[in-house]
Formats: structure tokens, C-alpha cells, sequence
């Protein structure tokens, strides 16, 4: 007699969970967002019915309002980040701070539009197989040993990320990474190998993603911000000059610590090599639409390098979504579901308020009471706002980190006759560097996902390489950043 | 005698009928009901069967006497008890014209749903083909009712006012999902419709995922029935459990339910007299000591069968019950108006104790406002302890 056949059908419950704690503790975290709405909508009023401060005008202070009623928001995600934008976007003609037609030209800033276009490009790349391909042939090419596997692994998520959300790409290399690791049989949680690829796929990504504009939203956010509040920009070119040396260091110490950490305890990845050998043979040769859509790709990144300035990177990049269009490369359903509409959203909410709070001279009036308080120098000004910005990214959303702290950045530049640029890349690169927790970024959180690693794991190496990036940090803008023609105070 | 004792005693030995009792039995076309519900003194609950063998051979009788109704034996027991009425609805049809009877039945005060047919002791008193040989009904699937049959029932049953939750057997079995997968449009269908307290009898599933859904998709009490706890005893009457499942399985997946319901919703059955009571004994103390409630079901012997065990052991058996869950402090209180099964309720019973927490969920069942509240916890409760995957995905702002 045969054994009983399982079901047919997928069932509607496969992807629940019971949480088994004591009850009180699930009731008190489940009171969190009621309490946390509760908080901000009590810090609004607060903030609104309490006498103007001296320096604050009364839209400033209608301004400052809706500013730590989104802080409370963003920092709690109490309600999506999209939804807290937008809850922005409605306070502010609401409660006449800006005018409806000035709120809604924000959202139409070039930094979204940028943004825009830079996930569907990554859309492009992901759908048509070119970024897989690109990563195996450097695993193919590169990953022969263990040691070379992993330093191929953790390169190639960073050169990707210089070209793709880091997001992306750890999602993207996620299941090349699990399937090597379970090929290999590294037992999950114990293998060194095993936590250090998956560190490798995490520390890789958030390390690429600051090097270009293209790496994640919170470059084009927060040069989008800083347009609105001062005219200035960045040229494509000119921000990954900032940011090299950051990432040049980040990735030898990232690779040091990874080997410190995570001894390598395995003499062979021969089983890997036959993986993604096979996976190199079903994807076939490179088809025309993945060559021209990698020439697109190489053209548009020439013309940004060459040209952004002149021409607009938003107006590049879109540029180039409408050739894929054109070419019917791709259809624009196929697109659709890798583009987080929603964090569009979110950015045009984030600068509407951060420009709301220059004008009505709310952020200059905040810098004054905070970090002016504890910085007497440019130098401490920048120590203060990259430890604020490496230490609350580790709990919030990147780009809720850039939008929160942007504006008091700018505020803070008019007091201390800094230049304003600066702060573009002061806020926007430390707030991209979370490397010890799973809810940090999404590439911890897939890694830590894996089941391969331990939280202690990803917590130690991890509060290393954020203290060597903080250093790293200062460090650049101390004495490089001048040398590129952005020093701290203009000359 | 005891009324639990009577209960132990009415169920293992059956009864005889007078014919004034046949004929009401039998005023459903079709339907022949092998055994009659009577409500013994102190709402004791017990379903006695009848059929040709004890109609000549049980050593007690049911007899009516000016609209009153007895129990009697040869001797001198004479024992005033209500003898269940025929629900309505038995007489009814379903939209689709399936008598109502072959759907659901009464017991106690829950409508035991069985969309296939049952399987466990506790509801049939005796073994199904799986539990004996392991084999499983041919076509099952084919014959099952409808959701819309279902839910035809519950409601007839409702608006009679005889029952008022429900309880899921079904003898369909699949090894992955021990037949919950099979149950689940019909807990769906229900929890649809109604506002209703909703338990289930199935196989233990071989991951204990299967275990969180069940609970996820608004089942509110679960019942693995392990039915024997002595390995060498399970191998020979109950083939099918102890080779598709394991007696292990069994312990495994019971220990993680009582960890993922509510306390005194899950439930085990133990056969009284198949096993030495030593091994019925060890189980009680098993299960207990994981936090679920063990029941003793009434094991109906043939008139050819000899025991296992002696009244006396019986005793001392329902005994350590009590004992158990007082030692335990289980909340016992949920499970309860078993017709086959002697619960810790009973047990307390039988001892005289009074059985922690029981008065409360008493309070809060009994009457309608009080069931009304108890449902509303069970949902937030719920509602409380189900994650969707997605949702902690989303905490990591994904």
C-alpha cells in the first residue's frame, strides 16, 4: 500500500507565522503604532500652539510642525515613509506654508524624474538577464577559489551596485549566493564560508551603492534638496569623485574584516564552479536585445559622465528609457514591477517639506538650536552630521535619514558660511552605510534571511567597519574634498 | 453510582431500547442512528450505542415511564436521565438535496461537521479503516460534501438552536498536511458565515507549518488523537496512524500546537481499555506535561470483547486524569460535552474537585453575551499572534 499523496493547490495560509511570545509583549509592540501616531500628531501640536520661538517666523513654525510630525513618522514608521511624504505634501498648502502650485512643482524636481529613470534602466537590466549575465561571468572568470569566489562575489556586488540600486542587486544576487552556499553544503549558521558570503553580498552592495548616483535615492534626493534650497547641483562625474575614496577604503577594509571575522574553512568550491557553469550554459549566448540594451546602458552612462551637466541627468536617463521604448526592447509591463513607485513618492514628499523649511527659515532657525550647540567648527559640524546620519541609518530607511536630515544640514551651512554642497554628500554617504543590522538595508536583511547567519554575526564586524567608514569619512572631507575643489568653507 | 461512572459504563457496554424509544429514533427516513445521546445527572454527557448484539446482550436499559425517561439495569439502579432529541434539520435536505443527517451531527453541544466521513474513536467508538488497516476510503473526495452543504447545515442547526460550534472530522488523510489542506475551504466557508466557535480532528501534519495555517485559517481547538500511547499497542490497532504518522509525530506536533493555540484548545484522545492502564496513565502524564488536555474515549466493546482494563483501573485511570491536569493547572474548561470522551471535566466530576479556570470560561460560554466576548478574544487573539511572512518583510522596509 502506497503512502497517502499530498495535496494538490497552494494554500492561502502558506505565508503566515505564529508569533508565540507571551501575549502582553505582542499587545504592548502592536500599541506601538497607535502610540507612535498618537506621538506625532501630539508633538504637531504641540509644536503649533506653543508660543513663535524668538527667530522662527509663524510659517516657519507651521513649517517646523509638519517637520517633527514626519520625524516622528520616518524615524518610527509609524506609517510608510510614502505615506508620511504625502502626509507632508497635504500639510503644506493646508496649512498655507507653501502654496498648493509650489508644493506640487516640487514633487516634479528633477532628482524624482532622475530617480525615475534610473530604476527603470535597472528595470531593463534585470529583465532582460544582462545584469545575471554579467554577474556570472565574473564568477565564471574570477571565483576559483574559495578566496578569489568570495572576493569575486563581494566585488561584483559592488560594481554592480555602482550601476544599479543596491537593492537590487542584492536581491538579484541573493539566489546565486544561496544556491553556491547550498551546493557547497556549508552548514547554515555555522560555516565561516557560509556567513561570509552572504556578508559579502550585503557589505558589497551598500559599499558600491554610494559610489554613483545610481547606486540608490538618497545621492539624487538629496542633490535634489539641495537645488531647491540653493541653486547648486552635482554632475555625475563629480559625485562619484566624492565618493571614491569612501568606497575605496570601505571595500579593503570590508574585505579585511570579512577574512578576520570568517576564517575560511572550506579547500574547494569546484561544486560552485559547476553551478554556475551550468547556470552560464542555460542562459545561452548573449542575445541582440541584451547587446543593444548594453550599449544603451554604456552610452547613457558616457553621456552622464560627459555630459550631465549640460544636458540634465534626469534628461539622460530618460533619454535612454525612451530608446528602449523605441527599439521595443522591452515592454513597458514588464518594467512595472521592479519600479518602486511608492519611494517616488516619498522623495517628491521629502523635498517639498525640505524646501519649505529653508524658505520659511525653519532649518536654519533648527540648526541653531541643535548642532550649532555642539559644533564650534566646520570640521566638528561634519564629524556631528555624519555620526547622526551613520547612527540613524542603522534603524531607519535610507532616504528618510536624508530627508530628516538634509534640511538641518543646509541651515547649518548658512550659520557656519560653509559651503552648501558639502552637505549633499555629508548627509547622503554616511546615511548609506548600515552594516550591522538586518533592518538597516534590505541587503542585510536578505542576507540575514539566509538563515546562514547569526545576528552577532552581522553586529561586531559589522560596528568595525561603521566605525572605520566614519573615520574614512572625516577623513575625505577633511583633506580630500578640498583638493576636488569642495572645501569646507569656500575660500 | 456516579454519573461518570454510569457514562463509562452506558458507553463501553451499550443499552437496550424500549420500542417507544426506537420509534423516535427512527423518525427519520433513512437514517438509522447506532446510538442514542443521553444527558446523565450533572450534565453529564454520553452517546450509548445500540444495535442488534447489545439489543439482546447490554446489561442496561433505557426505558421511558410517563414521559420520563430511565435508566435501569437488572439489579437496582434506576437513574432519571433526558434522552436526546432528534434534531429537526436530520429531516431536511440541503440545496442540493443531501440529507442533511449524512453531513453533520449533534453531539453534545457542538455539530460535528464531516464533510467525508469521521475517523477517530472518539466519534465513531470504534476503529475506521485507516486507524485498522491503514487503507483510506476509496473516492472519499467524490462523495464529500459541498462547502455550500455545509454551510446549508450549520445554519439549520443554528437556527434550531441545537448546537452552537462546530466541529471538523474528516477521514480524508494526506500525509503532507495530515488533512487539513482538505478541511480548509470548508473552516473558510464557515468562518464565513458565521460567528462561531470552530475545532478540528485531523492527523498530525508532517511540518509544523501546517500547524501555524491551521490556526491562522480560524481554527480555534485541534485535536490530534494519539489514541494509544503504549508503541506496540498503536502498531496493532491503529496500523494506519502509527505507520504513516509515528507515535513520535504525534507527541511532536501536539507539543508545538499547545504552543501555538490557546490554552485548553488542544486535545488528544487515549482509548480507555485497548492498553494496560499503566500505558493509558504514562500518556495522560505526557500530554498533560506538554500542556495538552488528554481525553479518554470510551472504547465500545462487543458483546465478545474482553476489557483491558477492570472498572476498578478505570478509576484509578480518570483518577490521574483529574490529578494531571490540576498538577498541570490546564485549562480544561473548553473542552467539554465530549458524548464519547471522558474529559478532565468529567474527571473532576468523578472526584468531586473543581478544575481550575473552569468557571471562568464557563461563565463566558454559557451565556450569549459571555460567548459573544469569548469569540471577540479568540479573534484578537488571533489576530494578535498571525504574522503574514510579508509583514515582517515589510518591518525591514524591504
Amino acid at each position: 500500500m502506497s503512502e497517502p499523496s499530498p495535496p494538490s493547490g497552494r494554500s492561502p495560509y502558506a505565508n503566515v507565522t505564529i508569533d508565540t511570545r507571551p501575549l502582553w509583549r505582542i499587545l504592548i509592540e502592536r500599541a506601538y503604532r497607535p502610540g507612535m501616531l498618537a506621538l506625532g500628531a501630539t508633538v504637531y501640536l504641540a509644536m503649533r500652539l506653543a508660543p513663535t520661538p524668538d527667530g522662527l517666523s509663524i510659517v516657519g513654525q507651521k513649517a517646523l510642525a509638519i517637520f517633527l510630525l514626519c520625524l516622528v513618522f520616518w524615524v518610527t514608521s509609524a506609517i510608510p515613509l510614502v505615506a508620511t511624504s504625502l502626509l507632508a505634501m497635504v500639510l503644506l498648502p493646508v496649512t498655507h506654508v507653501l502654496s498648493p502650485k509650489e508644493t506640487y512643482a516640487l514633487f516634479g524636481n528633477e532628482a524624482v524624474f532622475f530617480i525615475l529613470g534610473a530604476f527603470i534602466l535597472a528595470a531593463t537590466l534585470m529583465k532582460c538577464g544582462l545584469s545575471t549575465r554579467l554577474a556570472l561571468a565574473i564568477l565564471r572568470r574570477f571565483g576559483h577559489t574559495p578566496k578569489r569566489l568570495l572576493l569575486s562575489l563581494f566585488l561584483m556586488n559592488a560594481l554592480m551596485s555602482f550601476f544599479m540600486s543596491e537593492h537590487g542587486v542584492a536581491a538579484m544576487t541573493f539566489p546565486i549566493t544561496l544556491e553556491i552556499a547550498r551546493v557547497l553544503r556549508l552548514p547554515p549558521r555555522q560555516s565561516n564560508y557560509g556567513k561570509a558570503l552572504f556578508i559579502a553580498m550585503a557589505w558589497g552592495t551598500q559599499i558600491g551603492g554610494i559610489a554613483t548616483l545610481l547606486g540608490g535615492g538618497r545621492a539624487p534626493l538629496a542633490i535634489g534638496m539641495l537645488r531647491e534650497a540653493s541653486g547648486q547641483t552635482f554632475s555625475f562625474l563629480e559625485w562619484s569623485l566624492t565618493a571614491w575614496p569612501i568606497v575605496a577604503v570601505l571595500l579593503v577594509a570590508g574585505w579585511r574584516i570579512i577574512l578576520r571575522w570568517f576564517p575560511i574553512d572550506i579547500d574547494s568550491v569546484r561544486a560552485a564552479d559547476q553551478i554556475i557553469e551550468d547556470k552560464v550554459l542555460r542562459m545561452g549566448r548573449m542575445s541582440v536585445r541584451e547587446r543593444t540594451i548594453g550599449l544603451i546602458m554604456l552610452a547613457t552612462l558616457a553621456v552622464w559622465i560627459a555630459g550631465g551637466e549640460e544636458l540634465g541627468l534626469a534628461n539622460v536617463a530618460l533619454g535612454a528609457v525612451v530608446a528602449i521604448f523605441v527599439l521595443k526592447l522591452l515592454r513597458w509591463s514588464d518594467i512595472e514591477p521592479y519600479v518602486n513607485w511608492g519611494v517616488l513618492f516619498m522623495y517628491g514628499g521629502a523635498i517639498a517639506l525640505g524646501s519649505a523649511l529653508n524658505r520659511s527659515g525653519a532649518s536654519h532657525w533648527i540648526a541653531g538650536v541643535t548642532i550649532s550647540r555642539w559644533a564650534t567648527n566646520p570640521i566638528e559640524v561634519i564629524a556631528i552630521i555624519s555620526a547622526f546620519g551613520i547612527v540613524l541609518t542603522e534603524a531607519m530607511s535610507h532616504s528618510a535619514v536624508v530627508a530628516l536630515l538634509m534640511p538641518v544640514a543646509l541651515g547649518i551651512a548658512t550659520q557656519y558660511g560653509m559651503d552648501p554642497r558639502i552637505m549633499a554628500p555629508a548627509v547622503a554617504l554616511p546615511s548609506g552605510l548600515a552594516f550591522t543590522l538586518p533592518v538597516g538595508t534590505p541587503g542585510n536583511a536578505i542576507a540575514y534571511a539566509s538563515g546562514y547567519m547569526q545576528l552577532r554575526d552581522m553586529l561586531v564586524p559589522g560596528a568595525v567597519l561603521v566605525f572605520v567608514a566614519w573615520i574614512a569619512f572625516n577623513v575625505t572631507a577633511i583633506y580630500y574634498w578640498p583638493l576636488i575643489g569642495l572645501p569646507l568653507v569656500p575660500r | 453510582m456516579n454519573p461518570v461512572e454510569l457514562k463509562i459504563a452506558l458507553a463501553t457496554r451499550g443499552v437496550r431500547l424500549d420500542d417507544h424509544l426506537r420509534a423516535l429514533l427512527s423518525s427519520v427516513p433513512d437514517f438509522t442512528p447506532g446510538a442514542l445521546e443521553l444527558l446523565l445527572p450533572e450534565d453529564v454527557r454520553v452517546r450509548v450505542p445500540f444495535d442488534d448484539a447489545t439489543s439482546t446482550t447490554a446489561p442496561y436499559a433505557v426505558v421511558g415511564e410517563d414521559g420520563r425517561t430511565f435508566v435501569i439495569d437488572a439489579d437496582v439502579l434506576r437513574v432519571e436521565v433526558e434522552a436526546g432529541v432528534m434534531p429537526r434539520f436530520y429531516g431536511r435536505r440541503t440545496a442540493s438535496g443531501r440529507p442533511m443527517w449524512q453531513v453533520a451531527t449533534v453531539e453534545g453541544s457542538y455539530l460535528l461537521v464531516s464533510p467525508t466521513g469521521t475517523c477517530g474513536f472518539s466519534t465513531r467508538g470504534a476503529p475506521c479503516a485507516f486507524c485498522r488497516e491503514g487503507a483510506r476510503p476509496v473516492g472519499e473526495r467524490d462523495r464529500a460534501a459541498s462547502i455550500a452543504d455545509v454551510v446549508d447545515v450549520v445554519r439549520a442547526a443554528f437556527e434550531e438552536g441545537v448546537a452552537d460550534s462546530v466541529l471538523f472530522n474528516a477521514n480524508v488523510y494526506d500525509a503532507e498536511d495530515g488533512g487539513i489542506a482538505f478541511l480548509t475551504p470548508y473552516v473558510e466557508g464557515i468562518r464565513k458565515h458565521f460567528d462561531t466557535f470552530v475545532a478540528a480532528q485531523v492527523h498530525p501534519p508532517r511540518t509544523n507549518t501546517w500547524i501555524d495555517r491551521t490556526y491562522a485559517m480560524g481554527v480555534d481547538a485541534i485535536s490530534y488523537n494519539l489514541e494509544l500511547f503504549d508503541p506496540g499497542v498503536l502498531d496493532r490497532h491503529c496500523i494506519g496512524r502509527a505507520r504513516y504518522i509515528g507515535r513520535e509525530r504525534y507527541l511532536e506536533a501536539l507539543a508545538y500546537a499547545a504552543s501555538v493555540f490557546p490554552a485548553g484548545t488542544v486535545w488528544s484522545d487515549l482509548v480507555l481499555g485497548l492498553e494496560p492502564a499503566d500505558a493509558t496513565i504514562a500518556g495522560i502524564e505526557a500530554l498533560a506535561g506538554m500542556g495538552v488536555v488528554p481525553v479518554l474515549s470510551v472504547y465500545h466493546l462487543g458483546p465478545d470483547m474482553i476489557p483491558q482494563v477492570t472498572p476498578d483501573e478505570a478509576a484509578e485511570v480518570v483518577g490521574r486524569l483529574e490529578r494531571a491536569v490540576r498538577e498541570r493547572k490546564l485549562v480544561v474548561a473548553w473542552i467539554r460535552d465530549l458524548t464519547l470522551g471522558i474529559t478532565p471535566l468529567d474527571a473532576c466530576r468523578l472526584t468531586g474537585s473543581t478544575p481550575p479556570g473552569s468557571a471562568t470560561v464557563q461563565a463566558l460560554t454559557r451565556w450569549r453575551l459571555g460567548a459573544y466576548a469569548a469569540r471577540g478574544i479568540a479573534r484578537f487573539r488571533r489576530r494578535l499572534r498571525v504574522k503574514a511572512i510579508s509583514d515582517s518583510l515589510d518591518s525591514s522596509h524591504l
